[in-house]
Order: C-alpha cells, then sequence, then structure tokens
C-alpha cells in the first residue's frame, strides 16, 4: 500500500484526479456539541473499494494517464469493465503490476446519453477484447479502437442489455417468490 | 426370442434366418446411432465422460461422433443453445439425413434451463426450432441418465413408435434457418409459426 | 535444397530456437484461402468460430468470434442473492466449478464482511485444489484429442472419474457443485473422505508417470510442440496472459502465492515456471501443476481442523451487501486468473452489478498473434496450450 502512494501523488499533481483510498474516506466524528451550528450538509457517500484505491479520472485525461501507469510499472491490465447508474455510467479499469504486486482502480465516469471515451488498447492489448465488450453491452464507444464492433451477442442485436433500463419482449423476469 | 421378434422370424436352419426387410433396418438403426458432434456446454463434459471407459458408450454403437452432420445420425444437443447458435442448430438438423433423431440433453435445451428468467439470450428450448424425440433432464445428466435416454431411443426406433411420431410431425410448423429472424419465445401461444 | 532431415536427427539437434516461421516464395501467383473452422467442430472446445485466413498451409491470421454461448450469467447475476449466485458460477468456469465458486464466494465475503471459519477455509482449498486436478486432466485428455492422438483421452477420464467420486461423495453432483457457499461450505466432509482422498492422491501420482511416457517423452509429440506459439514475456504481460500460459514464459507469478486468500499463506507448494513460452512449455507447467496440486492436498488434510469449528457461518438467504462498496477479489483458477468484481450499488441482497475477469477471455485475444506464421496444424495445438473454455469467454 505504502508503495503506490507516491504513484497517486504524481497522479493527482499531473492529471488532477481524486483518490478514494483502499476502505473509504472516514466518516465526520459524531456527536457535536450544544449550542453550536449544524454542520454543512455531508456530501453524498462515495463508492469505495474493499480491496484496492480507486482513482477518478477525466474521461477526456484516461490516454495520458494510462501511459503514465504503463511507464511507472503498471504493465498488466486486469480488464476494462463498466458499471451502470442511474445518473452516469461508469468506466472500471483494474491495473496491477506483475513485479511489484501493486494493484489499482481507474473510475472514469461518463454521461448515460454519449457514453464515449479514449480506447486504452494502444498502451495494453489487453484492453482489445474488454472494450469490444463493454461497447456490446454497455454502448460506449471507444475511440480510436481498431475493431469496435459487438462481440457477444449478433450484430443485429438492438439495444445494450446490460444496462439496467434494458427491457425487451424476450426477457422473462423472475417472478419474487417467498422474498419478504 | 431372436432379434426380430419370435412372431416376425422363421429359423430355417443354421445361419439362416427370415424377416421383414423394416425390422432389419429397424434392427440397424437402434443399433448404431452416430451422434453428432454436438457438445455446446457442461453437458458435454458429462457426454465426454459418458464416451470414456468408465461408462462405455461404444456397447450401444454410439460412440462413433461424426462431425459431419451428412454422417451423422443422431443429434444430442448437449449444452446451452444461445439465439445465435439456434440458427446453427436448426441448419445441421436440416442437413442431416433421414432418418434422424434428436435428444435434448440436460434442462438448457429442454426448456431453457438456469437460464429461464432475466436472461436475453437463450432459448427457451430447442423444440421451439427442431423436433425432439428424447428429452433427458438434468444439470447435467449423469452418465447413466444419457444412456438411459440412448435406450429409449432405441426402444422407440424398435417398436416403431418413432416412425409413426414422425409422420404426424409437420416441419412447417417451426421456420427455416433462413427465416429465423427473431427467437421464438411465445411458441406454445402461437401454434404455428406464423410469418 | 538440403535433404530432408529424419525425427531423430532434428531431436539430436535439441530445441528449435527461433519460432519456425515460414517465407514462401511466390513463383505462382496464389490467393489467400479462408477457412471457417465453426462453431460446430471436435476441436474447439465447444462453441467457438475461428476464421483463418490461409496462405497455403500457413496460417496469416485468425479471426475468432465468440458469443455462441453467451448466457448474460452478468445480467442474471444482478437479479439473484449472494447464496443463488453461487449456482451461476459454476456455469461460468463448468470445468473448474469449485474454483468459480470459491472466486464468487470470497466476493461476497468480502463486500459483506462475512467471515469464514478454519475448518471452511481448508477444505475449500481441498475442493479447489482436487478440481485444478480434473481441469487439468480433461485439458490433458482434450490436447491430446486436439493433436490427432485418441489415448490420452481415455487415461485422463480414468482418473478423473475418481476425483469425480470424490466430489459426488462430498456435494451430490459430479460437475457443476454449488458446494462452496457464501460463509463456508455446504455440507461437511463425510465420514472416512480423507482417508478415500488420500488413496485417491497416492495412486494418482503413480499414474503421473504414466502420463510422462505417453505423451511428453514422445517424439512426435515434442516436434508438435517444441518451438510453437512463442510469447515473450513482455508480450504475455501487455496481452493480459495468466496462469500457465503466462509462466510458460517466464513470469513468475502466482496469485495463490503472491496475492494468497485463504489458506495459502500457510501452505508451501512449488509453481512450475518455463521459460521459452512454447506449447512445450505450456503444457509442462500444466502437468507439474498437478504435482504441485497434489503436495497441497496433502498438507492440507494434515492441517485440517477439527470439527468442532464448523466448516460454515450461518449467513442468512438474504444477507445485505451494505451500500456504496465496491470489491476485485483474485483467485488462481486452472485456466489462469479469474477475478471477481461485485459493487453494491445501493445496497440489500442483491448485487448492483457481478462481473467475472475470466483468464480464456485475455488467452483467446492472443490467439491471433500467437499463430501467425505456424501451420494450420499448429494453430490447434497453440488453441489447446491456451486451455480456453468457452464459457468462460462468452459468459
Amino acid at each position: 500500500m505504502a508503495e503506490i502512494m507516491p504513484i497517486i501523488a504524481e497522479l493527482e499533481k499531473r492529471f488532477a484526479v481524486t483518490h478514494i483510498p483502499l476502505g473509504g474516506v472516514p466518516s465526520a466524528p459524531p456527536g457535536q456539541p450544544a449550542g453550536q451550528p449544524a454542520p454543512p450538509a455531508q456530501p453524498a457517500p462515495q463508492a469505495f473499494s474493499v480491496t484496492e484505491p480507486i482513482v477518478k479520472v477525466d474521461p477526456k485525461k484516461i490516454l495520458a494517464v494510462c501511459s503514465f501507469l504503463a511507464a511507472s510499472g503498471f504493465d498488466y491490465l486486469l480488464t476494462v469493465t463498466a458499471a451502470d447508474f442511474p445518473q452516469r455510467i461508469e468506466v472500471l479499469y483494474f491495473l496491477c503490476s506483475m513485479s511489484g504486486r501493486l494493484r489499482l482502480e481507474l473510475k472514469c465516469e461518463l454521461p448515460r446519453d454519449k457514453p464515449e471515451i479514449d480506447s486504452v488498447s494502444g498502451v495494453w492489448k489487453a484492453a482489445l477484447y474488454p472494450e469490444r465488450e463493454v461497447y456490446d453491452l454497455f454502448g460506449v464507444r471507444f475511440r480510436n479502437h481498431p475493431d469496435l464492433r459487438r462481440i457477444f451477442l449478433e450484430d443485429e442485436f438492438e439495444g445494450y442489455p446490460l444496462r439496467k433500463d434494458y427491457t425487451s419482449d424476450f426477457l422473462v423476469k423472475m417472478p419474487e417468490v417467498g422474498f419478504r | 426370442m431372436g432379434v426380430f421378434g419370435q412372431t416376425r422370424q422363421k429359423v430355417m436352419g443354421p445361419g439362416i434366418v427370415f424377416a421383414q426387410l423394416e425390422e432389419l433396418l429397424k434392427w440397424a438403426r437402434r443399433s448404431s446411432p452416430w451422434p453428432l458432434t454436438f457438445g455446446l456446454a457442461c453437458c458435454a463434459i458429462e457426454m465426454m465422460a459418458t464416451v470414456a471407459s468408465h461408462n462405455d458408450l461404444d456397447r450401444y454403437g454410439a460412440m462413433v461422433f461424426r462431425a459431419s452432420p451428412r454422417q451423422a445420425d443422431v443429434m444430442i444437443t448437449a449444452g446451452t443453445v444461445t439465439y445465435k447458435m439456434a440458427k446453427r442448430l436448426r441448419k445441421l438438423y436440416d442437413e442431416m439425413p433421414d432418418p434422424k433423431y434428436v435428444i435434448s440433453m440436460g434442462s438448457c435445451t429442454n426448456n431453457g434451463g438456469p437460464f429461464y428468467y432475466d436472461c436475453y439470450s437463450v432459448i427457451r428450448g430447442i423444440d421451439q426450432y427442431v423436433p425432439v424425440d428424447v428429452y433427458i433432464p438434468g444439470c447435467p445428466p449423469r452418465p447413466e441418465a444419457l444412456i438411459y435416454g440412448i435406450l429409449k431411443l432405441r426402444e422407440m426406433i424398435r417398436t416403431g413408435e418413432i416412425d409413426r411420431y414422425h409422420k404426424d410431425y409437420d416441419t412447417s410448423r417451426r421456420p427455416p434457418a433462413d427465416e429465423m429472424t427473431q427467437p421464438a419465445h411465445n411458441f406454445w401461444e402461437k401454434g404455428t409459426w406464423q410469418k | 535444397m538440403t535433404a530432408p532431415e529424419t525425427i531423430a536427427e532434428r531431436m539430436a539437434k535439441d530445441v528449435i530456437e527461433q519460432p519456425v516461421r515460414h517465407e514462401v516464395t511466390r513463383d505462382l501467383w496464389t490467393d489467400d484461402f479462408n477457412v471457417n473452422i465453426g462453431p460446430q467442430h471436435p476441436s474447439t472446445h465447444g462453441v467457438l468460430r475461428l476464421v483463418v485466413t490461409l496462405d497455403g498451409e500457413v496460417v496469416k491470421k485468425v479471426q475468432p468470434y465468440c458469443g455462441y454461448l453467451h448466457r448474460s450469467i452478468e445480467k442474471i447475476s444482478e437479479n439473484r442473492t449472494l447464496l443463488q449466485l453461487v449456482c451461476f458460477s459454476d456455469r461460468v468456469d463448468y470445468v473448474a466449478a469449485m474454483n468459480a465458486n470459491l472466486a464468487v464466494c470470497l466476493a461476497g465475503e468480502k463486500i459483506a464482511g462475512i467471515e469464514v471459519p478454519e475448518r471452511g477455509q481448508y477444505i475449500r482449498v481441498i475442493m479447489a485444489e482436487l478440481n485444478r486436478i480434473a481441469s487439468h486432466l480433461l485439458w490433458f485428455g482434450d490436447f491430446g484429442l486436439n493433436l490427432g492422438a485418441g489415448t490420452p483421452f481415455f487415461y485422463a477420464f480414468r482418473e478423473r472419474e475418481q476425483v469425480i467420486n470424490l466430489f459426488e461423495e462430498v456435494c451430490g453432483n459430479r460437475l457443476t457443485y454449488n458446494y462452496i457457499r457464501p460463509g463456508g461450505v455446504a455440507f461437511d466432509l463425510p465420514e472416512k473422505w480423507v482417508e478415500r482422498c488420500q488413496s485417491f492422491l497416492d495412486y494418482f501420482l503413480t499414474k503421473l508417470p504414466e502420463y510422462h511416457r505417453l505423451v511428453t517423452n514422445n517424439p512426435i509429440f515434442q516436434v508438435r510442440t517444441r518451438g510453437i506459439g512463442v510469447v515473450t514475456r513482455e508480450e504475455a504481460l501487455n496481452w493480459g496472459l495468466s496462469g500457465p500460459s503466462l509462466r510458460g514464459s517466464g513470469v513468475d507469478f502466482d496469485v495463490r502465492r503472491d496475492d494468497p486468500y485463504e489458506v495459502y499463506a500457510n501452505l508451501k507448494f512449488r509453481v512450475p515456471l518455463g521459460t521459452r513460452g512454447d506449447t512445450f512449455e505450456r503444457y509442462l507447467c500444466r502437468m507439474m501443476e498437478m504435482e504441485s496440486s497434489v503436495d497441497i492436498i496433502r498438507q492440507c488434510l494434515e492441517k485440517l481442523p477439527g470439527a468442532q469449528g464448523g466448516h460454515a457461518k450461518k449467513v442468512s438467504m438474504l444477507a445485505r451487501i451494505p451500500a456504496n462498496r465496491e470489491v476485485l477479489v483474485r483467485t488462481e483458477a486452472p485456466r489462469g486468473e479469474m477475478s471477481v468484481y461485485m459493487c453494491s450499488g445501493t445496497g440489500g441482497p442483491k448485487p448492483w452489478r457481478v462481473k467475472y475477469r475470466t483468464a480464456s477471455f485475455a488467452n483467446l485475444a492472443a490467439l491471433d498473434q500467437l499463430s501467425r506464421g505456424y501451420k494450420i496444424a499448429d494453430l490447434m495445438a497453440i488453441f489447446g496450450s491456451l486451455d480456453v473454455v468457452i464459457p468462460e469467454i462468452d459468459r
């Protein structure tokens, strides 16, 4: 954990990223003494990871950040994936370094109506197929990807199934039986 | 009791048997059902285990797996069939020469199996696309279950039940491969495939 | 033109140092030929379509088309509780279902903060390693079939049946076990199972030399696998290969040893490492991993705590996952690294997003580059050595 802090500090300096440490930010101390003004409204709680530090990157800078990280020793890209939330689509990159056993997660938030981001397949070839999968299932377009087309579903398929608002006649929802 | 049933054969002497041609053909067909290699998913591993030496499928003449549908008799669909694969399934079925049989092995091919709910790509049972003769339940079915299914198929061939079934079967109820433009979800409600 | 050399002479010269890249001289104009190794094919280990562009017999390009087994397991998982997820993880990698179960259960436990008792952890490691042996045996049989040899298949399945009988005694199923659950394991070990496992391990170690005599030392096998499908260290890391495919190229990384989970930190085991990165090294890595697994299981059986610790912690069927949490759990499945990413958006009994990072998906992406310049028969050898199962690709 300590070895990764200089790299994160460098990232924060160069690319203005946000760092969410492993285990999350400690919440405000409880119990205000009486007579004090009410504390300012807490910001919406951010998701943190239990296993690795998260670095939130501006989608416009993702290629620069990834090139920097690849040069700093993160030579292995585990996978590229995405998660669909009500207001945004998050694209996640999981990196690790084989020699130093470091782990890192990059998070980019994209708007739901037009999700576009640069492809990092120039930096790590391991991103080629996962980016196609994210395009297929979420609809995120990766610029400069050499071969961006659907990978799992047939080419005539309409819609992006892993989005939460995907509906189709063909899908049958599981009936909620027995759960209270 | 001989191979062809006591009433239908007359043994005229050592090595000479009279029987109806149909009985001979049925004997040949049920004793050597050559399957098409159509292992798709988990059930394929159990099919391989049935072929291996512990549960020997060679005893039933069914171990000669042919890769080409033109040389196969029975298509043992072992594994989940997605809509992308269903067109190929139908095409391969059409390419098999008569008489052909289909054994649907496993829950996924019977009716969709564990992927019935919340799934946008798995078809709910291959009997919407090809006519099935034997359904083997299980997830995955044990090798003994697959052997029982093959024995059931042999029995159906021997009694002639399968020929009567195939005469009633109407191929036009199911769309050919070229016309399969969307998955047939409510086949049973609609009854016949409507263009 | 030099005189053709016999296999004996070739073997005497030892290993081919450079990859065999064929340069075809053009005396006559030829066209490239596209061969479709279709979704239904005995060699593709399931439903995978490869469109191979050939120049004569030399492979110029391989385009895999996957998705014929896309069962939308990730979409289904968003509507299932932690306990119900395990059943689907079986189908993600059915050859090594225990490892897949383990990965998903670790993710659920980490995100919900569930502790597993020690006996449960040891039982899980035993099952995972037994399943590694079973999976490598299946791979060994299929690898022989890919190369055209029918005998290793029957030998491998003879031993695999014994492992599967052990699994059947424990959980009742032969292939999709659904045994490792969040909180521990489903049932405790039956009576005398430990003795039966020990006797299987002793029996298995006497059979491994048979495989080496049959396949590894076979001169035809050596010529077909040495120097084929070479991948360098840097390329392997860049492509994201993992498991024996990565270790065959000289990268010394094993999640069990370097990022340990469960009780792997208490165990001592050897991780085989290759140097040349060709098909033969990957093959040898897997064969030696089987011996290493036997070692691990023996240590676990010795250290297995008594039954008073309990085999599982009681976890409610509707165990709640706290909101705003993410987790990425890395495990070493027989194919390579299997990681599960779980995210709980607003909390509740069901996760918001589950993602399986499987080794076969990454290994398949490298197939194109690995097989350029080799012959089409070598393509099957390379594909077999990457140990790809299709549901891991398509999920």
